[in-house]
C-alpha cells in the first residue's frame, strides 16, 4: 500500500507528515520537489483519507491534544486546504497551517488490535490486518462521509 | 671471501649501532649478554673487563687519544671559549673510554677483540662517533685503532636502514694508534687530521694524526653490482694499509683480503634477521644481569605479558600496504627499536613497583591496561612526559569507585577526575570537564542518589577518555561525552535535576556544525522505538519541562527562535536546518520535537516524542 505510514493514527499530525512522506519515498528534498505537482499528491492523499472516514482537519485546538474539526464536506476540506498551503510556504509554515487528528472508530479498531505508540506499523498491518485498504472498507462506519459544515 | 664481508657488515653495523642507539644517561645494564651469534661469530655487549691486559692498557690508550685529539679534535668536539679573542681549548677532562658498555667479538678461531665508544663533549646534534678498536695481532700483541664514523642523523639512519655502508664509506676512517707518535708533547706544534706536518716552535719532530678514509667505491663504478641497498663494492685492500686490513682481520672486523692491490669485489649482503628470542629483559636492579626474553615468564610480572611482547615483536610494518603483517623476521632497525620498547616499558614498571605498589597491583591484574601501556611507549618512547602520561593514567583508572552520603567526597572525586581530562584531553575533555565542573554547585539541590549517579557517569567517561588517550585517538566531540549525562536528565533524573542539567549545557557544546550534528545524531537515538523508523518515544516524569529545557539547549545557538503558532516554536539552525518544539498534539503526547535535518538524518522528518 503506497503511503502505509500517512494511515497510522499515531503518527499523522499536520500537513509536513504528508510531505515528509511523500518527498521521502521519492528520495527528495523539498527544495528539490516540484511545489505544484506535490501540492497535488498530498492533497490527493488526503482526500482518499477523508473519504475513508479516518481523518479530520482543523487548524485550533480546543486543547493541547484535542483539535477543533472542520465541519465540511471532504471537496471543501480540500478546498480549504488547497487555499491555505501559499505557494511559496516552507517547513515551518507547515505548522501553522492545519492538524490532522484519526477519528475514534479507526484509533479504537486499531487500538484493540494492539497497536500502541511503540508498535511498528508496518509490522502491526502486516500481522494484525493484511489488506488495510480492505479492511477500512469492512469496518468503516458507511454513513457519515459528509462532515457536518462549521 | 664473501662470508668475511658479511662478517663485516654485521659487526661493524653491530658495533655501531649499539654505541649510536646507547643513551649515555640511560642505565647501563650490569650484564653480559649475547646479542648476535652468525657464522662462528660472537658479539657480545659486556660491562666488566676481565681481560687483565687489556684493563691497563686502557688508561694508556685514553692518554694517548687526549693527545690525539688535541692534534685532530672531532669535528663535533665541544671545546671551552676561554676568552674574547676565540681562542678556544679543549677539555681533556671530559674525553672518556666506555668501559661501562663495550662489545666484544669473538672471531671464529676464538679471537677476541674489543670496541668501545670514545666519549666527547660535543654540541652538535650530528653523529660523529669514534670507537676504539684492541684486537689481539698473529703474535698475540694487544693493537689499538681508532674507527670514526662522519654520519649525519640522517646517513645514520639511511645505514641502519640498508644495514650496509654502502655510499658512506668516505665518512668512514681508521687511524692506528701505533702509528701515532705520542713521545712529543702537546705543546709542539702538530700537524691536522689532513696529516700535514706543521712547524713546531723550539724544534723537534712533528705528531702526525693521519685518518685514513675508506676509497670509495659505488655500483656504478664498472665493477658490477645489483639491487640498490644491498649490495656494494668494497675497497681494494691495497688502497688502504694492509696493516690495518690484518689487525681487524684478525678481531673478525675484516674489510676483505685483496693484496693484489687490483682485484675489485662486489658482494650482495643477505639480510640479517631477528625474533624475539633476540630480546633480553633488562633486570630491576642495577646489580642484577638481564634475562634473555626465552626465560621470561608469562605469568610474571604480569599475566600474558611474554605472548603481548610477542606478538608485538612479531607485528612488521609494511610500508607498500600501509599496515602491519605478522613476520617472525625482524630486520636489524626493527630489531633494536623493539628493545628499546621492552626496555622503556620493565622500566617503567620497575619505577612504578617502587613508588607506589597499588597502582603496580592495578596494572598487574588489568591485562588490558597493560597491554595499551605496552603500546603507548612503543608508539611514544619512553620520555619523562610519556611516563608521567601512564603514571597520571595508572593513577587515575585504579581509583576505586566511591559510595558516600557527603556530596563534598563526590565532588572532590570528580575535581580528580576532570582535572585529569583538562591536563590530559582535547579541548572536546576540556569543555566536558567544565561542563561536569558547573554543576558541582548545584548538588546540594540534587539528591544523594542522583549525585551518585552523576560521579559514576563522570567516572566512566574518564575512564574511556584515558584508555582512548593512550592511542591518540581522536576524542569524541565534546556532545558524544555530554549525551550520557542528557540520557540521564531526560529518563533518569527528577524534573529539577534534570533542568540543571540541561540548562547548564553551554552554547560550546551545541555549536551549528559538527557539535550540533553529533548532538541531534544522539538524541535521535534516545529512547525508544515509535510507530515509525523515524519516530522515538521518551516516556518519563515531567516530559512537557524536559523536553522544553533539552529544546532551549540544544538551540543555543540558533539563527532564530520564534513561534510559529500557539504551543508551537521553531528554531532555525542554519543550512536549511529546523528544530520544532510543540505542546500540541493530536496522538497525546504532552510534547514533541522535531528535527528537519534532512542531509544529516536522512529524512524530510524526525519525531522525538515525549510521554509519560
Amino acid at each position: 500500500m503506497k503511503y502505509l505510514n500517512l494511515y497510522c493514527p499515531l503518527h499523522t499530525e499536520h500537513l509536513w507528515d504528508f510531505i515528509a512522506e511523500v518527498l521521502d519515498k521519492k528520495n527528495i528534498p523539498y527544495e528539490g520537489s516540484k511545489k505544484k505537482n506535490l501540492k497535488n499528491e498530498v492533497l490527493e492523499i488526503i482526500s482518499k483519507l477523508l473519504d475513508y472516514n479516518l481523518i479530520y482537519i482543523g487548524n485550533e485546538w480546543l486543547d493541547q491534544s484535542t483539535i477543533k474539526k472542520w465541519k465540511l464536506s471532504n471537496e471543501e476540506i480540500i478546498k480549504k486546504i488547497d487555499d491555505i498551503w501559499f505557494e511559496s510556504a516552507e517547513y515551518p509554515d507547515f505548522f501553522n497551517m492545519i492538524w490532522f487528528g484519526f477519528e475514534d472508530w479507526y484509533k479504537n479498531k486499531i487500538k484493540i488490535l494492539g497497536m500502541t505508540d511503540t508498535t511498528n506499523w508496518e509490522t502491526f498491518v502486516n500481522y494484525k490486518i493484511g489488506d488495510l485498504e480492505q479492511w477500512i472498507e469492512e469496518n468503516r462506519p458507511k454513513n457519515n462521509t459528509i462532515h457536518e459544515k462549521e | 671471501m664473501k662470508i668475511n664481508f658479511l662478517k663485516l657488515g654485521l659487526l661493524v653495523l653491530l658495533t655501531l649501532f649499539t654505541f649510536s642507539s646507547c643513551n649515555k644517561e640511560e642505565e647501563v645494564i650490569e650484564s653480559t649478554s649475547t646479542i648476535q651469534e652468525r657464522g662462528g661469530i660472537k658479539v657480545q655487549t659486556k660491562n666488566n673487563l676481565e681481560d687483565k691486559e687489556l684493563e691497563h692498557q686502557i688508561d694508556q690508550n685514553l692518554s694517548r687519544i687526549k693527545q690525539i685529539f688535541e692534534v685532530a679534535p672531532p669535528k663535533t668536539l665541544k671545546k671551552n671559549y676561554k676568552n674574547s679573542k676565540g681562542n678556544d681549548s679543549i677539555n681533556l677532562q671530559d674525553i672518556a673510554i666506555n668501559t661501562e658498555v663495550f662489545i666484544a667479538i669473538e672471531n671464529e678461531i676464538g679471537k677476541t677483540s674489543y670496541t668501545f665508544e670514545v666519549n666527547f663533549p660535543t654540541n652538535d646534534d650530528n653523529q660523529e662517533i669514534i670507537n676504539l678498536h684492541s684486537y689481539y695481532d698473529e703474535n698475540d700483541h694487544l693493537k689499538n685503532t681508532l674507527l670514526k664514523y662522519e654520519l649525519t642523523n640522517e646517513e645514520l639512519r639511511s645505514v641502519i636502514k640498508n644495514q650496509s655502508f654502502d655510499g658512506f664509506w668516505d665518512k668512514v676512517f681508521y687511524l692506528d694508534m701505533e702509528s701515532v707518535d705520542t713521545t712529543t708533547t702537546s705543546k709542539r706544534s702538530l700537524a691536522n687530521k689532513s696529516g700535514d706536518p706543521c712547524s713546531c716552535p723550539g724544534g723537534g719532530g712533528a705528531t702526525t694524526v693521519i685518518w685514513q678514509a675508506f676509497p670509495s667505491y659505488s655500483n656504478n663504478s664498472g665493477y658490477g653490482g645489483s639491487s640498490p641497498g644491498v649490495s656494494y663494492a668494497l675497497p681494494a685492500s691495497a688502497l688502504s694499509s694492509p696493516q690495518v686490513y690484518a689487525a681487524l682481520a684478525q678481531a673478525g672486523v675484516i674489510m676483505g683480503y685483496g693484496y693484489d692491490g687490483a682485484t675489485t669485489m662486489n658482494y650482495t649482503f643477505p639480510v640479517i634477521y631477528f625474533s624475539a628470542n633476540d630480546l633480553s629483559i633488562p633486570s630491576s636492579s642495577t646489580t642484577g644481569s638481564a634475562t634473555p626474553f626465552s626465560n621470561l615468564n608469562n605469568y610474571y610480572p604480569f599475566y600474558g605479558l611474554k605472548d603481548l611482547i610477542k606478538n608485538y615483536y612479531e607485528q612488521v610494518y609494511v610500508p607498500e600496504i600501509n599496515n602491519y603483517i605478522t613476520s617472525s623476521q625482524t630486520l636489524m632497525e626493527d630489531h633494536l627499536k623493539k628493545q628499546e620498547t621492552i626496555n622503556a616499558f620493565f622500566e617503567f614498571t620497575y619505577e612504578l613497583q617502587q613508588n607506589s605498589i597499588p597502582e603496580f597491583n592495578y596494572l598487574k591484574t588489568n591485562q588490558n591496561l597493560t597491554r595499551d601501556i605496552f603500546y603507548f611507549f612503543a608508539e611514544n618512547g619512553a620520555s619523562n612526559e610519556a611516563k608521567e602520561f601512564a603514571n597520571a593514567s595508572i593513577e587515575i583508572l585504579s581509583l576505586p569507585i566511591i559510595i558516600s552520603s557527603n556530596q563534598l567526597d563526590y565532588k572532590a572525586q570528580i575535581l580528580r577526575l576532570t582535572n585529569h581530562l583538562k591536563q590530559f584531553g582535547n579541548i572536546e575533555d576540556e569543555i566536558y570537564a567544565e561542563y561536569i565542573e558547573s554543576l558541582l554547585p548545584e548538588f546540594e539541590n540534587m539528591s544523594i542518589g542522583e549525585v551518585n549517579d552523576i560521579y559514576l557517569q563522570v567516572k566512566q567517561t574518564c575512564n574511556d577518555l584515558t584508555i582512548k588517550y593512550f592511542f591518540a585517538i581522536a576524542t569524541p566531540v565534546v556532545t558524544d561525552l555530554i549525551i550520557p549525562v542528557v540520557t540521564y536528565a531526560l529518563l533518569e533524573a527528577t524534573a529539577g535535576t534534570a533542568i540543571k542539567l540541561l540548562q547548564r549545557i553551554p552554547v560550546s557544546m551545541v555549536l551549528r556544525g559538527v557539535r550540533l550534528n553529533k548532538m541531534v545524531l544522539k538524541l535521535t537515538q534516545l529512547g525508544v522505538p515509535g510507530v515509525q523508523a523515524n519516530v522515538r518515544v521518551i516516556n518519563t516524569g515531567a516530559p512537557i519541562s524536559k523536553a522544553r529545557e533539552l529544546f532551549l539547549s540544544i538551540t543555543k545557538n540558533a539563527e532564530s527562535v520564534t513561534q510559529v503558532s500557539p504551543n508551537v516554536t521553531k528554531a532555525a539552525m542554519g543550512n536549511g536546518n529546523f528544530i520544532i518544539y510543540r505542546t500540541v498534539s493530536s496522538s497525546g503526547f504532552p510534547a514533541t520535537i522535531e528535527f528537519n535535518f534532512v542531509e544529516l538524518l536522512g529524512t524530510n522528518s524526525f519525531k522525538l516524542k515525549f510521554g509519560l
